[in-house]
């Protein structure tokens, strides 16, 4: 019996397959590396054990110690920090989203002119120079006595989130199918019954998307929140900002960077699961 | 029906009435002119002050909770930005009541503030340390006569610092840090003066230096156009020399620097070292040191708001500041130089003769802000 | 259109809509009129064209070339890894879900998180000098922070948008049809030939899109640069910024928003114009 040869175009393609698969084990571990040996560091930096000082030479600090978690808990005001983020974002998101509603149903189940330009000029937040808007904003603010104030907090995080919110719950308004509109009504649906029992139902994941974008939007939200709020107010990215730069100790930047940033990757991963990469696509603009 | 719009009105006059009475201005007691007794008292009454300072939080915080538990008036610190913090008192400067009752001021705000009128006092008549508490800083602080509406609450001086194990023999006068730079390029550093008092002193110790000496800007309280003339000469000075110095970007900035091996001798404060070192920042054999040549120190102080919601309660705070434990305090946590001339702190980096020796002070603060923009002007943008 | 619909349609807008457009105008409008001198803090109010002479101050000119360029810079350097990695991550393979989300980590990553990762990173002895010196590429650890140029923030910049302008182009890239390639496959196309007559041409309004965007974020950015930038030149939002609070020349400082305003919204209208004619052309 003659042994059996392998056709050419068989060997050429199990050698294409196999470069390709080494590449892709290349890419992830460069991945891994490219994302995770940042991530290390941090990690690295926030355990430094203040009596002995991770400095050049060392490549990794020679012991480790809760001291700065410790440090920064209670003598710096990232208590207060915490507090004014979480309770500004949930408020800011309520905000947004109650405001959002009614102009995301018109803009994705209504035709009118100017529609399209709408759905642009809604983008202008994320577009518009963060600084220069905080910068006069906070003016405008100041002269109508919003400034350094809770409630002008609020509103300008609902700024700032307003356009994900929107851009996402009018893509989930316009997803919803006509015939089905058609049908309820035809079955002698009234307007309450058509927003509850269809329409908020249909909209629920991306409800759910719109939120988490928003929160998170708030959460990161810096520009505004460093003109506006501070000193009166800190919220968690403006006491990294502070130890980032004039109070530049990394040993605290460390840890507040892992406080701002666990939470936040945590709350999008588990959105990425549950949602479709629609709502992913329209939240484009993410920063 | 006619009875109904009667009762009505009447309670509506009631209610006006009620109104005006209680909203109508409570005349608020003299503090200065009463005994201190009697302000601990309305202190206590008061029940609650916040103070607004920039860094140092371990001791502010520490203070604050201390202060809490000795008179049972919750005492609230806000660590913010020194610039952030003098803007927002001279934005709420006409307000009433401000959100700010006793605050940390230094640096360039000293003039803003004094100038504005934001403080109450004068108080140095009323704190019971002032005498005790250095008077030059009390009289003059930043170029900028005081006139007693600040009670200094430590004190602080820029040195040398240096990594000994690459740095052998410590410059001590301008040839020697000259020659040190020239041979060691790249290895000194000093920070934006725009964002550091670090960055101040080296500039102000080149000025003296080569445009000849300090002394001809004393006691100014404006800008001499014509004492500034040659200035040139030092702005050639650090073109010349620039690329092998480092610019840093914040007195923090130069520590992280110099804990990384970028560069081995830097300016920087006493305190700012002491707080470095003490959180595992800054390797614990770095020498701090002032030069025979002399390098700038002043000092921070602390006053009451006008507008203040807790007056009492501020005055009570700033004096708590200057009581000998709380002084010595200060001293262990954050490295502070003492601001009482009567006690003595262990933990100062800089021993008490070399800062009398070699420590040197401020020019007035016209030409402080005269040399930070034309340094930008001359040097960096160049 | 109805009466009734037109005015319960203007009503429905205006929450969403009418919110952003308020506030925004309100910002924007203070920042001309601030420009032209009134509303003034420091001085009495008057209008006056003064202040827009401050674009021809040295140091505004340093600024706005240095944001250009760090603006051009951090989206085309960005683009050199996500375009390629976007035509790798066009077939399916194994392990594509992973490499998938691996790769849109940074997204999720807030700006001033990403800017600390990198800083720990270039550092001075940091571990990327650490590992260029161990294997000899280098003998003086590279002084990428706060350095003149600015490669701090274009490291930044880079890691951080890659991920976003991946997105951008793999959607674009999907809308090209299989059929054209296998058209130009059976007519004997190479690999590289497609990649250069088909793939490219097609894929640039992606590619336009993904690179206008992380201009324009890149362009007025304030808290990466100050906190990886170098001292000199600084990036025009700080300028302003600290022309602003620090100096209190507010009228000043709006001169340098209208910049800032004016040059990102060309961009917008660059890329608007761009796309439509991309889009005629198709």
């Amino acid at each position: 019996m003659a042994q059996q040869v392998k056709p050419h175009y068989r060997i050429v393609e199990q050698r294409r397959r196999a470069f390709r698969t080494t590449l892709v084990v290349f890419f992830i571990l460069v991945q891994l590396v490219w994302i995770g040996v940042p991530m290390l560091m941090a990690v690295l930096w926030s355990l430094v054990n203040p009596d002995y000082p991770w400095s050049y030479p060392q490549v990794f600090p020679s012991h480790l110690s809760f001291y700065q978690w410790n440090y920064v808990f209670k003598f710096t005001d990232i208590v207060r920090a915490i507090a004014t983020s979480y309770s500004v974002a949930p408020s800011a998101t309520f905000l947004t989203f109650l405001l959002a509603l009614p102009t995301a149903y018109i803009l994705g189940r209504r035709k009118f002119p100017g529609r399209e330009a709408i759905k642009i000029l809604i983008l202008l937040p994320i577009i518009m120079p963060g600084m220069v808007v905080a910068l006069f904003l906070s003016r405008v603010f100041s002269f109508i006595g919003l400034d350094q104030n809770f409630f002008g907090l609020i509103l300008g995080h609902t700024l700032m989130a307003m356009p994900y919110m929107l851009r996402i719950l009018t893509t989930s308004f316009e997803a919803i199918p006509q015939d089905i509109i058609d049908a309820a009504e035809n079955l002698g649906a009234g307007s309450f019954v058509k927003f509850t029992e269809i329409f908020i139902p249909m909209v629920l994941p991306g409800l759910f998307a719109g939120t988490i974008f928003s929160f998170i939007t708030s959460l990161e939200e810096f520009n505004l929140t460093f003109v506006m709020g501070t000193p009166t107010f800190e919220t968690i990215p403006t006491i990294l900002f502070a130890f980032l730069g004039y109070h530049f100790i990394r040993t605290n930047a460390a840890v507040v960077a892992l406080i701002l940033m666990i939470p936040n990757i945590t709350m999008l991963f588990i959105a990425e699961r549950f949602l479709k990469t629609q709502y992913l696509a329209a939240a484009l603009g993410k920063m | 029906m006619k009875k109904c719009l009667l009762i009505c009105f009447v309670l509506f006059l009631a209610g006006g009435l009620l109104f005006a009475g209680g909203g109508a201005e409570k005349k608020e007691p003299d503090y200065l002119v009463m005994s201190w007794d009697d302000i601990v008292k309305a202190a206590k009454a008061e029940g609650s002050v916040n103070f607004y300072s920039w860094w140092g939080e371990e001791f502010w915080k520490t203070a604050a909770a201390d202060f809490s538990k000795k008179y049972g008036i919750e005492a609230k610190v806000i660590m913010g930005d020194l610039t952030a913090n003098v803007n927002k008192i001279l934005a709420e400067k006409d307000k009433k009541a401000g959100s700010v009752d006793c605050m940390l001021i230094g640096g360039e705000g000293v003039k803003s503030t004094i100038d504005s009128g934001v403080f109450y006092g004068p108080i140095n008549k009323l704190l019971p340390n002032y005498a005790k508490l250095d008077q030059k800083l009390a009289t003059v602080q930043e170029g900028v006569q005081t006139k007693g509406y600040l009670a200094p609450v430590y004190r602080n001086q820029t040195g040398l610092l240096y990594d000994p194990d690459k740095v052998k023999n410590p410059p001590q006068t301008w040839e020697e840090l000259v020659a040190w730079i020239n041979a060691n390029p790249k290895q000194f550093a000093f920070c934006d003066p725009t964002t550091g008092g670090s960055g101040q002193s080296f500039v102000q110790l080149v000025i003296d230096k080569t445009t000849g000496g300090l002394d001809k800007y004393k006691g100014d309280t404006a800008l001499d156009t014509a004492k500034v003339a040659n200035w040139n000469l030092a702005w050639d000075w650090f073109n010349k020399m620039k690329d092998k110095m480092v610019i840093t970007a914040s007195n923090n900035d130069s520590l992280s620097r110099l804990n990384q091996g970028e560069v081995s001798l830097i300016i920087a404060w006493d305190d700012d070292t002491q707080v470095n070192l003490k959180s595992g920042s800054l390797f614990k054999r770095a020498k701090l040191y002032i030069p025979q040549m002399g390098l700038a120190g002043g000092g921070d102080s602390a006053g009451v708001l006008k507008n203040a919601a807790h007056k009492a309660a501020g005055l009570l705070f700033v004096s708590y500041l200057t009581e000998a434990d709380v002084q010595v305090q200060m001293n262990e946590l954050i490295g502070s130089y003492l601001a009482r001339t009567d006690v003595q702190g262990k933990m100062a980096l800089l021993p008490e003769e070399e800062r009398q020796k070699n420590g040197v002070a401020w020019v007035p603060a016209p030409y402080k802000d005269h040399f930070k923009k034309e340094f930008v002007k001359n040097v960096l943008m160049k | 259109m109805r009466e009734k619909t037109r005015l319960s349609t203007i009503l429905l807008l205006i929450p969403g809509a009418g919110f952003i457009f308020i506030f925004l105008s309100a910002a924007i409008i203070m920042t001309i009129l601030q420009s032209l001198g009134l509303f003034s803090i420091t001085r009495a109010s008057r209008f006056s064209l003064e202040y827009w002479q401050t674009l021809f101050d040295r140091e505004v000119i340093d600024s706005l070339l240095f944001s250009l360029k760090v603006g051009l810079g951090s989206s085309l350097g960005t683009l050199l890894f996500s375009y390629p990695l976007a035509l790798f991550m066009r077939k399916r393979f194994f392990g594509r879900q992973s490499l998938g989300s691996l790769l849109k980590i940074p997204i999720f990553v807030p700006a001033l998180v990403a800017a600390f990762l990198i800083i720990n990173l270039i550092a001075f002895h940091g571990i990327v000098n650490y590992l260029l010196q161990a294997l000899g590429i280098i003998h003086e650890p590279l002084r990428m922070l706060r350095d003149k140029f600015g490669w701090g923030v274009l490291f930044i910049q880079v890691w951080k948008n890659t991920p976003f302008q991946l997105l951008i182009i793999s959607s674009s890239l999907e809308t090209i049809r299989t059929d054209i390639e296998d058209a130009a496959m059976n007519l004997g196309a190479g690999k590289l030939a497609l990649l250069r007559h088909i793939i490219l041409p097609l894929s640039i309004p992606g590619i336009l899109v993904a690179v206008i965007l992380v201009f324009i974020m890149t362009f007025g950015d304030y808290a990466i640069t100050k906190v990886a930038g170098p001292v000199y030149p600084i990036s025009l939002s700080i300028r302003m910024h600290t022309t602003a609070t620090m100096f209190q020349e507010w009228n000043r400082a709006a001169g340098i928003g209208v910049i800032i305003i004016v040059v990102s919204l060309l961009f917008v209208w660059l890329y608007s114009r761009l796309a439509r004619f991309l889009q005629g052309s198709m």
